[in-house]
């Protein structure tokens, strides 16, 4: 129900621009990226690990893809993609069991690293283009294909595998997942490349939709994990009504909507950040104090009734 | 006799160890140092550069000063930087109508959103990973709609960049933070909290509003 109230909003105020399917297309079609690349950072995040190289092996992904795309076709994009997407997620993976460091620093640290590695791959211009033939991931229906597929290979792993149940108990407590049995290390390093995968996606698609990937320096990447990053949240908010799965492409759905409408109500796309850190604020502090709220309604009916009595 | 110096010996090797493990960033930082002395001939720790090193870290060791708390604390605190060009923005704008107005406006920003960090993750349980990149959404997005690009300031605020300035005040805030999280009861909570794991949200909220007036500068 949340993208549909978020819609009915933006139709009052703004009916002209609303008042289509295309405009639910349109929001569709640029909710999927965010979302695969939600996906990626998903098993990350519930395992209770930071990683903030997504968005820079995102770029290095895309950029090996559109490399191997000019030499070696479409069979050079895909497997370019996945290579690269795949290695830099391993070797992220394998750093964080063997450093043995927070996530956050060293991931903060790979990701100025990898952002050089972006930067040299995408050359004296900063950004590596593809031809319009290898593009066609980008334009449907083949984009709702792979986002179907994305969805399911997301939706399987994460609800029908020893994995998921093994992530999901490290995620809560790793120490008593320790003393249960569970190889955590390993499921860490599994849940970075299981998210490597979804973010070689990502970068295809990113590649196909776009034309072109550009390189970020300075931890400019960082940015681009924060968006899926609060779908994610609001996908676990909404985790007691329906799937994760589903949660986290409602919540891109919904951002986007949010996105789109206030610039179709004219406000400034700067406002855009104010709005997304009030909805994440909103959405969590009725999440955290769902309990609080229930108890003091009760309370009221219960002194309305005993009044009502008196 | 000779178990006894087996015994020193491997005492004197275990308090070696843990020496070097203990202060082993300082190690490095070190070894940093003299490798790049050497490769620059000296340059490194000449009185020009080392100004330099000091102008273009005094912004991010302040805010790290103010960090150190949160970090204590076991919490994360992700809107630093926002807050930082946040209050600044108001400084900037308080610039307009007198120079006096700029610390004033600066720290009243800075604590106005330093308290409602603390609100929503001491009193509505807000993660505080998550309620503060929240808060840097917003912090950002108002600066950046608000300045609409850039804000003249007067050029009399060019004193505040002066170098004894920034120094006096680094080293000012250095001891009091110093004594704030060493010697008083409040830091030694902030300590010894990631050690018992959280005991009461309040503290977080106390740290927050701490933390705040350090920003603006």
């Amino acid at each position: 129900m949340l993208p549909v109230i978020i819609y009915c909003v933006f139709l009052c105020i703004c009916f002209d621009r609303f008042s289509n399917w295309n405009c639910v297309y349109t929001i569709f079609l640029q909710s999927i990226i965010p979302t695969i690349t939600a996906y990626a950072v998903a098993y990350g995040n519930i395992c209770g690990v930071f990683d903030f190289t997504v968005g820079s092996a995102l770029i290095i992904s895309g950029a090996v893809g559109g490399l191997c795309a000019a030499k070696y076709g479409m069979a050079g994009l895909i497997l370019g993609a996945f290579g690269a997407g795949i290695l830099t997620s391993v070797v992220t993976g394998a750093l964080n069991q063997i450093l043995k460091i927070p996530s956050l620093v060293l991931t903060m640290g790979l990701t100025m690293i990898y952002e050089i590695i972006g930067k040299q791959l995408a050359g004296q211009f900063g950004f590596v283009q593809i031809e319009n033939k290898y593009a066609v991931l980008g334009s449907t229906p083949y984009i709702i294909i792979v986002f179907l597929a994305s969805a399911l290979l997301f939706y399987f792993i994460f609800n029908h595998t020893k994995f998921s149940f093994h992530m999901r108990a490290v995620g809560s407590n790793e120490l008593v997942a320790k003393n249960a049995g569970i190889k955590t290390g390993l499921v860490k390093f599994k849940s970075f490349v299981y998210g490597g995968i979804f973010l070689s996606v990502a970068a295809i698609l990113t590649l196909s939709q776009s034309g072109s990937v550009g390189a970020q320096t300075g931890l400019g990447s960082v940015t681009i994990v924060f968006k899926p990053l609060i779908s994610i949240l609001l996908a676990l908010v909404l985790q007691r009504i329906c799937n994760l799965t589903l949660g986290i492409f409602i919540s891109q759905f919904s951002l986007n909507i949010i996105f789109i409408g206030l610039i179709a109500a004219g406000m400034p796309d700067t406002f855009q950040n104010v709005v997304l850190g009030l909805f994440l604020l909103i959405v969590m502090i009725f999440f955290q104090n769902a309990d609080r709220f229930r108890a003091r309604s009760s309370r009221l009916k219960a002194k309305r009734s005993a009044g009502a009595c008196g | 006799m000779e178990t006894q110096t087996a015994l020193k010996k491997s005492c004197r090797k275990a308090r070696l160890k843990t020496l070097l493990l203990n202060n082993f960033s300082f190690a490095g930082l070190l070894l940093v140092v003299v490798l790049f002395e050497i490769l620059t001939d000296g340059k490194l720790l000449g009185e020009r550069n080392l100004l330099n090193i000091f102008n273009n870290f005094f912004t991010i060791g302040l805010s790290a000063m103010a960090f150190t708390f949160v970090m204590a604390l076991g919490e994360l605190d992700l809107s630093v930087g926002a807050i930082v060009g946040f209050s600044a923005m108001a400084g900037a704008f308080a610039a307009k109508l007198s120079l006096w107005l700029i610390l004033p406006a600066a720290l009243l920003a800075g604590l106005l959103i330093g308290f409602l960090n603390g609100f929503a993750i001491a009193h509505l349980r807000v993660e505080s990973f998550i309620g503060t990149l929240a808060m840097s959404f917003i912090c950002r997005g108002l600066t950046t709609w608000l300045l609409n690009g850039s804000v003249g300031v007067p050029i009399a605020m060019r004193v505040f960049d002066a170098d004894w300035v920034k120094i006096v005040t680094f080293l000012v805030l250095l001891a009091v933070l110093y004594f704030l999280f060493e010697h008083c009861a409040y830091g030694m909570i902030c300590y010894e909290k990631i050690s018992s794991k959280y005991r009461q949200g309040s503290d977080a909220a106390g740290y927050y509003l701490l933390c705040v007036p350090l920003h603006l500068l």
